[in-house]
């Protein structure tokens, strides 16, 4: 049997054209991949798998509202993997409602094959 | 993209939680007085000089003669630890290794020289600079 730590299911992913491309790192970027049911719920660190109980209730066009926000910035990776770079990034809340101006950690990849897209990895209260 | 086990996931969540102070702050800059705006830009040239030639913070460290946690803070924008002076002052150090950064010194000389100017001319001169800047 598979350990549970080694399983990668993690919910819905979707993938998105971003509404207004972003540059990023001098790269244009129009598309994103979001896990938004690991965002919402979040890991378990003891059953590694998603949680019953949703964390945030953030919606695909909440999180490209973050995404917005790495308009027009530069950010030096945190790690690289081959050919793909990781981003760990502190960032305020942009979606109106109880988490506004709050604190978020947002982790994110680039790959340097597919310089259009971003893939999201996670978003978590930071606070 | 590969993607990561639910494993390495909380891994990274972890750590990242643990270095959250180290961590780049991405906020709405329209709050923030025109002296931190300034230190940004400044701060802005190192990422993107160590994006482009792929360097680590250590390098550029040693292109600046300064340790390599001072330029890890540069480069994570903590800019409350730095002043505007010191931020040129590395920068400098940093345009004696490219052209590029020694071309945009000699540009923002000249543009902290100029006279103040009426409001419409300044406004002109503001949106010219943000066309040029999508333009690149």
């Amino acid at each position: 049997m598979k350990k549970a730590g080694s399983r990668i299911d993690r919910g819905q992913i979707k993938e998105i054209t971003l509404k207004r491309q972003i540059t990023f790192n001098g790269n244009i970027i129009k598309k994103a991949v979001i896990e938004i049911d690991h965002i919402n719920f979040g890991l378990n660190s003891k059953t590694k798998s998603l949680n019953k109980k949703k964390r945030t209730t953030f919606t695909v066009k909440d999180i490209e509202k973050f995404l917005i926000m790495l308009d027009g910035e530069y950010v030096a990776a945190k790690k690289f993997r081959g050919r793909i770079s990781r981003f760990e990034v502190k960032i305020d809340c942009p979606v109106v409602g109880r988490f506004k101006d709050k604190l978020f950690i947002m982790i994110f990849e680039t790959d340097y094959d597919k310089s259009e897209e971003i893939y999201t990895v996670t978003l978590f209260p930071g606070w | 993209m590969k993607r990561y086990t639910n494993e390495q996931l909380l891994k990274i969540e972890e750590n990242a939680k643990k270095n959250k102070k180290d961590l780049t702050h991405l906020t709405d800059k329209s709050k923030l007085s025109a002296q931190d705006i300034v230190k940004l830009g400044l701060c802005k040239h190192f990422v993107q000089f160590s994006v482009s030639k792929k360097m680590k913070s250590k390098d550029i460290a040693k292109l600046v003669g300064e340790p390599p946690s001072r330029m890890s803070e540069v480069i994570n924008y903590k800019i409350s630890k730095f002043t505007v002076d010191q931020l040129l002052k590395f920068l400098s150090a940093l345009a004696e290794h490219d052209a590029q950064i020694r071309e945009y010194l000699v540009f923002f000389g000249k543009a902290a020289e100029l006279p103040a100017l009426p409001i419409a001319a300044t406004k002109r001169l503001t949106r010219d600079l943000k066309e040029a800047a999508l333009q690149l």
